[in-house]
C-alpha cells in the first residue's frame, strides 16, 4: 500500500505535468498566418458577404473624447457600428483606438503585423500609413470606391495617398492649415496690439514679426514665442518660418532630394537661431517639446505659437474651464522677408482608410462594403467634425468653415497663397523627421551651426528618400 | 558515467526536475530563446516584414556610424560616472544611517529607497519641470543666489551630467538598503576587539567594515553597472538624447532605431554588441575582485 506522502507526491508530479504541458503548448502555438500579398482583385466587390468579422483600428487612445461635443469616441464609434451593422447583417465590426501609448511610433501595427494579425482597416495619417503601403501590406484602394467618388475628394489630400499613380488609402479628412496663433490678450496687455498685422490679410514682414516679439517679451515672466526640438512632434508648425525666406524642404514635388540646405534654408536657420540668441524666445528650445510649449500658453508664458486653431480651441477651453479669465487668440500669417509675398500657410497631414491584404474574398468584399459606408457623407461628415477637420470630400469642405471668423480666414488665405509642401507623400517620412528634430536640436543648442547642421541633414535625408 | 548510469541519476532526481521544469520552460520561451532569436536577427536587414540577410552588414554599419560610437562613448561615460558615485554615495549614507536608531534608520531606508520604487519615469516628469531653463526650481534656485540660469537638458555640455543627476537619484536607493543590512550582518565582536586593540573609528571601519562589506561591494557593483547599461528611459524622458546626440546611450538607440525607424537587424546588432561589452566587464569585474566568498 502506498503511502500518504507518496500519493501526495504523485498529485504534485500530475500538477507538475499538467502545468508543463500547458506551459509547453502556449509556447509552442502557431502564431496567425501573416496575411499574403496577393494580386489586386477584381474591381467589383461580391454583393451578399457571408458572416464576416472585420476589425478596425483607429490612431489614438483608449478613452479618447471627440473635439466637437466631447462624448468618447467609442461611444461614437458604437453609433455608427450599430447603425452599419442594421444595413449589413453578416458584417460585425470590432473597433478599437490604438497608438498613440507607442509615441507617434507604428510599433503597436508593427508587432501585430509581425505576430499576422493586422487589423483590417486601418484610420491614421498618411505619413505613418504610408510605410504600410511601401512595405506592400495595403490593398489597392483604386477599387474600393467608385470613380466618380474619388473625384470628390481634395486632390491634394487624393495625392498623400498616391504612390506610382496608384491609390493605396482613401483619404477622409485633415486638419485644417495652420497659421500662428497669438496671445492677443497678452499682445494688448504688453502695449503691443498696435503692432499686430492688420486686417483682412493678417500679413507681416519679419522685421515688424521681431518688432512685435520684442515688445511681448518680458523674460523671465513672458516670451515672445516658443521653439523645439527634443521630439518630431508638431515640428510643421516650426518649419512654417521656412516659407518666410523662401526656403522648402523639398523642390517641385521631388521627394527624392530634400533641399532645405539651400542659401534661403540656412538664412531661415540663421534667423531661428537670431531670435533665440536675443532672448526672444523661451530658453532651452533644444530640450523642449510641443507639450512644454502647451505649457508655457496655458500659463501665459508666450505669445506667438505655431498650431492655429488647435490653440484657439485650446484658449477656449482654459477660459471655460475657468483656468484664465480671459484668453482671446488672433490668427495670423508667418511672417516673410520684407519684398516677399505672403508666407502661405502649412498644411497638416491628412488621414486616411486603408484596407490590410486580404487573402479571404468574403472578407474583402465586406470590408469594401464598410469602406464604402466610411468614406459616405454621413460617416465622413461626423468624424471630421470629431477632430476639427476638413473633410476630404469637397462637397462637405465646402460648409467648413460657416460663419466662423477663424475658419474663414484660414480658408481664405488657402485660397490667395495656397500651401507650404511639407513632404507628407514621402514614403519613410518618420525616419526622415527623426533626423530633422536632432538636427534642429543641434542648431538651436548651437552644437553646430546651421550650414553645417542643415548640410548633413540633407545628406541622410537623401539616402532615406527613395531608397 | 556511461548512459545507464546517468539515467538512473535522472530518474533518482526526477521530482525536483520535474519541479524546476516550469520554470526553465518560462525561461527559454521568454528568454532564452527571444535572445538567439535577437542575435539572429542582428545578421537581417529586417522591418519583421521582409527579411534579407545581410551577415555582418549590420555590424560594419555600426562601425561606421558616428552616431553609434557616441551612444558607445556616452554609455561608458554614464558607467564610470554613476556606478562609482552610486557605490560611493550609498556607502557614505548607510555608514552614516546605519548608527542612527531603528525607528530613524527605517525612515531613512524608506525615504532613500522611494525613489527607485518611484522608477525613472515619474522621477524623469519631476525633474523635467525642475530642469526647466525658463520657469523650473533648479534655475529659480541659481538666479536667487547670483548664479546665471543653466540650459540643463538643452546644451550638449550640461545634457548627460543632468541625465547622471537624475539616475543617481534612483540607482542608490536599493545599495542603501543592501550596505545596511550588511552593515548589520557584521558581528559586534570584531568591533569590540578591534576597540580593545586602540582601533579609531576611521581604522575600524577602514579594516573592519569595509572588508566584511566585501560580498556587498560586489553585488552593488555588478548589478549597478548591468543596470547602468541599460539607461533608457531617463534619456527618453529627459533629452531623447540630444542634443546632438550628446547624451544619447546605446539602448535609447536601440529603441530609436528598432521602434522609430523599424530597422530591426541594425537595433539587434547594437544589442549584441552591447551584451559582449556587459559580459566582457562583468567578467573583468569578477577576475579582478576577490570572488571566494561566493563559494
Amino acid at each position: 500500500m502506498k503511502s500518504q506522502s507518496t500519493q501526495v507526491q504523485h498529485w504534485i508530479l500530475t500538477l507538475g505535468l499538467i502545468m508543463t504541458a500547458g506551459l509547453i503548448l502556449m509556447a509552442c502555438a502557431p502564431l496567425p498566418a501573416a496575411p499574403a500579398p496577393s494580386a489586386p482583385q477584381a474591381t467589383q466587390a461580391p454583393s451578399a458577404p457571408k458572416s464576416v468579422k472585420l476589425t478596425v483600428w483607429q490612431f489614438g487612445q483608449e478613452g479618447q473624447k471627440r473635439a466637437d461635443d466631447n462624448v468618447a469616441w467609442a461611444s461614437w464609434w458604437k453609433r455608427k457600428i450599430d447603425e452599419f451593422s442594421s444595413m449589413n447583417p453578416n458584417i460585425q465590426v470590432e473597433w478599437a483606438m490604438k497608438g498613440q501609448e507607442a509615441g507617434g511610433t507604428t510599433l503597436f501595427i508593427d508587432s501585430a503585423t509581425a505576430a499576422g494579425a493586422p487589423p483590417d482597416i486601418y484610420l491614421d495619417v498618411v505619413f505613418r500609413e504610408a510605410k504600410f503601403a511601401s512595405q506592400g501590406l495595403l490593398e489597392p484602394a483604386d477599387d474600393l470606391l467608385p470613380a466618380d467618388k474619388w473625384s470628390s475628394f481634395d486632390p491634394t489630400q487624393v495625392q498623400t495617398v498616391t504612390s506610382g499613380g496608384k491609390h493605396w488609402g482613401i483619404p477622409i479628412g485633415a486638419a485644417p492649415p495652420s497659421p500662428l496663433a497669438i496671445n492677443k490678450t497678452l499682445a494688448e496687455a504688453s502695449g503691443a496690439a498696435d503692432l499686430l498685422p492688420k486686417e483682412p490679410d493678417r500679413d507681416w514682414t519679419t522685421d515688424e514679426f521681431v518688432a512685435f516679439l520684442k515688445k511681448v517679451t518680458q523674460a523671465p515672466k513672458q516670451y515672445g514665442t516658443f521653439f523645439f526640438a527634443k521630439t518630431p512632434s508638431f515640428d510643421y508648425t516650426l518649419n512654417g518660418y521656412a516659407g518666410a525666406f523662401g526656403a522648402s524642404l523639398y523642390t517641385k514635388g521631388d521627394y527624392c532630394h530634400n533641399t532645405i540646405n539651400s542659401p534661403e534654408g540656412v538664412k531661415w536657420m540663421e534667423w531661428m537661431v537670431k531670435l533665440i540668441n536675443d532672448g526672444l524666445v523661451v530658453p532651452g528650445a533644444a530640450g523642449l517639446t510641443d507639450d512644454d510649449l502647451d505649457a508655457a500658453w496655458t500659463n501665459q508664458q508666450t505669445v506667438v505659437a505655431g498650431g492655429g486653431l488647435y490653440y484657439v480651441n485650446l484658449s477656449k477651453r482654459l477660459v471655460s474651464d475657468g483656468k484664465v479669465p480671459k484668453l482671446d487668440v488672433y490668427l495670423v500669417n508667418y511672417p516673410h522677408e520684407p519684398g516677399r509675398k505672403t508666407t502661405p500657410l502649412i498644411p497638416n497631414a491628412g488621414w486616411s482608410i486603408t484596407l490590410f491584404k486580404q487573402t479571404d474574398p468574403d472578407r474583402k468584399a465586406a470590408a469594401a462594403e464598410l469602406i464604402q459606408y466610411m468614406a459616405g457623407q454621413s460617416f465622413s461628415n461626423e468624424f471630421n467634425k470629431g477632430y476639427s477637420w476638413v473633410p476630404a470630400d469637397n462637397e462637405l469642405a465646402k460648409d467648413w468653415a460657416g460663419d466662423d471668423p477663424d475658419r474663414k480666414f484660414i480658408i481664405d488665405q488657402t485660397t490667395k497663397n495656397g500651401l507650404q509642401d511639407m513632404g507628407y507623400a514621402i514614403t519613410n517620412f518618420n525616419e526622415v523627421r527623426l533626423a530633422w528634430a536632432e538636427t534642429r536640436q543641434a542648431i538651436f543648442s548651437g552644437d553646430k551651426t546651421p550650414k553645417d547642421a542643415l548640410d548633413e541633414f540633407v545628406t541622410k535625408a537623401n539616402s532615406l528618400l527613395c531608397k | 558515467m556511461n548512459v545507464n548510469a546517468l539515467v538512473r541519476k535522472l530518474y533518482k532526481d526526477r521530482y525536483g526536475y520535474f519541479f524546476i521544469a516550469p520554470w526553465y520552460l518560462v525561461f527559454t520561451a521568454f528568454l532564452l530563446i527571444p535572445v538567439l532569436a535577437a542575435i539572429a536577427l542582428a545578421f537581417f536587414d529586417t522591418n519583421y516584414i521582409h527579411f534579407n540577410w545581410v551577415g555582418l552588414g549590420n555590424f560594419q554599419d555600426l562601425a561606421q556610424d558616428s552616431g553609434f560610437r557616441r551612444a558607445v562613448t556616452n554609455t561608458l561615460t554614464y558607467v564610470v560616472v554613476v556606478v562609482p558615485l552610486t557605490v560611493v554615495l550609498s556607502l557614505v549614507v548607510s555608514l552614516l544611517v546605519f548608527p542612527l536608531g531603528q525607528k530613524m534608520q527605517t525612515f531613512f531606508r524608506g525615504a532613500f529607497y522611494l525613489p527607485a520604487v518611484a522608477g525613472g519615469v515619474v522621477l524623469s516628469l519631476v525633474w523635467i519641470w525642475i530642469f526647466n531653463p525658463a520657469f523650473g526650481l533648479l534655475n529659480y534656485l541659481f538666479v536667487q543666489v547670483g548664479l546665471e540660469p543653466v540650459l540643463w537638458l538643452a546644451t550638449s555640455k550640461t545634457a548627460l551630467w543632468s541625465v547622471v543627476i537624475v539616475v543617481l537619484t534612483y540607482t542608490i536607493g536599493q545599495p542603501i538598503i543592501l550596505f545596511i543590512a550588511g552593515l548589520g550582518s557584521i558581528p559586534t565582536e570584531i568591533y569590540d576587539a578591534a576597540l580593545v586593540d586602540g582601533a579609531t573609528r576611521w581604522k575600524r571601519t577602514w579594516y573592519v567594515t569595509l572588508p566584511l562589506l566585501r560580498p556587498v561591494f560586489m553585488f552593488v557593483l555588478t548589478t549597478s553597472t548591468i543596470g547602468v547599461f541599460q539607461i533608457w528611459e531617463t534619456i527618453y524622458m529627459l533629452t531623447g538624447g540630444g542634443p546632438a546626440k550628446s547624451s544619447t546611450s546605446i539602448v535609447y538607440m536601440i529603441y530609436e532605431t528598432g521602434f522609430l525607424t523599424s530597422r530591426y537587424g541594425l537595433a539587434s546588432a547594437m544589442g549584441v554588441v552591447l551584451m559582449f561589452i556587459v559580459v566582457i566587464i562583468t567578467v573583468v569585474q569578477l577576475r579582478f575582485w576577490d570572488t571566494s566568498f561566493l563559494e
